[in-house]
């Protein structure tokens, strides 16, 4: 997990991932430029091409985007969340590309620097029809750029995960300037309605997957715990954990996943010190909790990954009453062992 | 830990909710009219006798008479 850095940990998952998303851009690529090349013979190759490997980048990124909120939504996409890395560094360089044959077709020829040229040879900024696109797409380049460099545990790791997230979030800005890049770009020369209605549905796909997710978050959030006994607050019924599983509640605006293992009760932060992974949603196996995204352990009593590993979650006094789980909402120190809670028969 | 970055993040879509889908139709119907061409218009307009005739398309028949 965490004791040494090699540029990609890969293994068979992986590899397959890799394999998968490569043989579907070469035949989105392909059939785009057989398809362009028939339907408009005039069109030059670099045409083709930056439109080819622009339209893979912004489809890939809509992916991306729905990749989370899917995730939560449904843990049958948790295989797509694995490796969502590959998929963001892979949209950069479909970018890049994109960008590189559009500098070159449209910049490369005048007199001014092509990177000078971008940003001014158009200044029609009163113009919505007219608007200078390309620095959007840029822009937008730029925020991809430094999100695909620190696409790596070196990074997120010093960069600490609330800081390393805070600036993978700037992905909403990459996306809300290519959605203007292409609606001031594209979709002003190209009339055709399809290309609209296209567009339109993946926009309403990607805010409309996000709402539905914050919205089912929300809901749990707010659950309130009201029923006290000393420090302790009624967290959920022993029989609504399933064995080897967590019940997730909210307590003090931070979650807290409670397992049930070989007859016993422990609660750990649902945080995971990797990506902060939901811990509650994965399983315990090999008697670690595994988080369900990149596979990240933690002994349930301790909230400490086993040896070589350093990682540590903060763990949760609890106790068992009457079929009840309670928990103390105070969280002890990363990694402080907590004996595990023993199930009466109820 | 993890709270402020979920409210931010949850800010930042009810922000992109209500501004993309603006944005986007905005574009839309900020596109140039595409060009039609007058004879285009003309073959249009006789197959409908009852639509009214612009000046513009009546010019080069009075230019012609004279």
């Amino acid at each position: 997990m965490s004791h040494q850095y090699v540029a990609v940990g890969w293994n068979a998952q992986k590899r397959a991932y890799d394999l998968v998303l490569a043989v579907g851009i070469a035949l989105y690529v392909g059939t785009f430029l057989a398809l362009g090349a028939w339907l408009h013979p005039t069109a030059t190759a670099e045409t083709l091409l930056v439109r080819a490997l622009g339209s893979c980048a912004f489809l890939l990124l809509n992916v991306v985007l729905c990749i989370g909120p899917l995730c939560r939504l449904d843990s049958r996409f948790l295989l797509l969340l694995y490796n969502r890395r590959h998929l963001g560094v892979t949209t950069f360089l479909l970018g890049l590309g994109h960008c590189a044959f559009s500098l070159f077709q449209f910049h490369a020829l005048g007199d001014a620097d092509p990177l000078v040229s971008l940003f001014t040879a158009n200044r029609n900024f009163a113009s919505l029809a007219d608007f200078p696109f390309q620095p959007l797409g840029f822009l937008a380049l730029i925020i991809l750029f430094l999100m695909a460099a620190t696409s790596h545990d070196f990074w997120l790791r010093n960069l600490t995960p609330p800081v390393w997230k805070a600036l993978h979030m700037l992905v909403y800005v990459a996306y809300a300037l290519l959605v203007a890049h292409v609606t001031l770009g594209l979709l002003q020369s190209e009339r055709s309605p399809w290309l609209v209605a296209a567009m339109a549905a993946s926009l309403a796909l990607v805010l409309s997957v996000h709402l539905a997710a914050a919205w089912k978050e929300r809901t749990l959030d707010e659950a309130s715990l009201n029923k006290l006994e000393g420090n302790f607050v009624a967290a959920c019924s022993v029989n609504e954990i399933p064995e080897k599983c967590a019940k997730v509640i909210s307590v003090r605006g931070e979650r807290v996943a409670i397992f049930k293992h070989d007859g016993k009760i422990s609660a750990l932060s649902n945080v995971c010190r990797h990506q902060n992974g939901p811990l509650g949603e994965g399983r315990i196996i090999d008697g670690c909790v595994t988080c369900p995204w990149h596979g990240y352990q933690y002994l349930p009593e301790s909230g400490a990954s086993p040896p070589p590993f350093t990682e540590k979650v903060s763990t949760f006094q609890t106790k068992v009453a009457d079929g009840t789980v309670w928990l103390d909402p105070v969280p002890l120190a990363p990694g402080t062992r907590v004996e595990p809670r023993r199930i009466e028969s109820v | 830990m993890i709270q402020p970055l979920r409210r931010m993040h949850r800010r930042i879509f009810l922000f992109l909710v209500f501004l993309l889908p603006l944005f986007f139709v905005a574009g839309i119907l900020g596109r140039h009219h595409a060009l039609r061409s007058n004879v285009a218009r003309k073959n249009e307009l006789s197959s409908n006798p009852a639509a009214p005739i612009s000046r513009a398309l009546q010019a080069p028949a009075a230019g012609a008479e004279r």
